[in-house]
């Protein structure tokens, strides 16, 4: 899989190595931003509030 | 044979990518949503001690004057000195917008830096910014019950360590006019349905209030939304800002 990525990358080793770097960093910084926070939102542990079973989660957090 | 080797590399360096992103989730809920909070409340505190020392726009927050600024002995009730306007009912009266900062929590017990400022509400956004006071839960000083919640492990954890509160810590409520010194009385273990904790008088719906009540809720255990951790506290005393004076409680410990 990265074997095949680093194939098709033009250019000689630094501006390969450059390009998988910035990559990387796109990877990253799409999942901090905006996968993680999304997903964070879903999941329940970050309840801290008593509220009426059943209530709608809007106040939860 | 070729087939099958890339075929089994493919899926071992998929799971190790999908072990490193997790790892960078943890990061991120343990580490990065703090940065975001310890922003957004560097700006709270900027703003509202800003605000505090201008002293115009009084409308915000009903001054309470209930208990008198002479110290009662801790473990006592103070006396409300507003019988009969508090009702078991939550009143609409004393309404803050969401998302005001009106207030700052200093526990002695988690620092001698530790204050956070309060805002209204406590509504998943809110609460990334910082402790959250519940809407139509009675302000600080008014008999009936102050309830505050915050976050135990993420966004800044302001509640990290509230199992470590005991009988007789001081929590401290600073407004613009007054500190209100509040003392633990009782922790409880609860689930996440059991509003009784917010009632004016917590566990008793309909009761009127005779006590002016502090209650702190964050969840429980760490890392868990299984249940809530209540801390109930008591006021011992209000003192007026005017007065110059620092509360002794913050200098204690």
């Amino acid at each position: 899989m990265y074997g095949a990525l680093w194939r098709h990358l033009p250019g000689p080793v630094v501006v390969r190595l450059l390009l998988s770097l910035l990559l990387l960093l796109a990877v990253v910084a799409g999942l901090w931003f905006y996968v993680f926070p999304a997903v964070e939102a879903r999941l329940p542990y970050n309840d801290v509030t008593v509220e009426e079973a059943g209530a709608a989660r809007r106040s939860a957090s | 044979m070729g087939a099958l080797r890339t075929g089994v590399r493919a899926a071992g360096e998929l799971m190790i990518t999908f072990g490193l992103v997790v790892l960078l989730f943890v990061a991120y809920e343990l580490w990065g949503t703090g940065l975001q909070t310890a922003r957004a409340q560097d700006k709270a505190q900027e703003q509202i001690e800003q605000e505090w020392a201008e002293g115009g726009a009084d409308a915000e927050l009903p001054v309470v004057v209930s208990p008198s600024s002479t110290p009662t002995k801790p473990g006592r009730t103070a006396t409300p000195t507003a019988p009969g306007s508090p009702t078991a009912k939550r009143k609409p009266a004393a309404k803050l917008k969401p998302g005001t900062q009106f207030a700052r929590i200093w526990v002695p017990r988690f620092g001698k830096s530790y204050k956070w400022v309060i805002a209204e509400g406590t509504d998943r956004e809110q609460l990334k910014e910082g402790p959250g006071h519940y809407e139509g839960t009675e302000l600080p000083g008014e008999p009936g019950n102050f309830v505050v919640s915050a976050h135990r492990t993420t966004y800044g954890a302001p509640f990290n360590k509230v199992d470590l509160l005991r009988t007789g810590d001081a929590v401290v409520i600073e407004t613009k006019t007054h500190w209100f010194t509040y003392r633990v009385t009782d922790t409880d273990i609860v689930r996440p349905d059991q509003v009784e904790v917010t009632y004016p008088v917590p566990y008793r719906a309909g009761v009127k209030p005779a006590k002016q009540m502090i209650t702190l809720t964050s969840c429980h255990p760490k890392f868990s939304a299984r249940q809530r951790f209540i801390v109930f506290g008591e006021l011992e005393v209000a003192l007026d800002k005017a007065s110059g004076e620092q509360p002794p409680a913050l200098s204690e410990l």
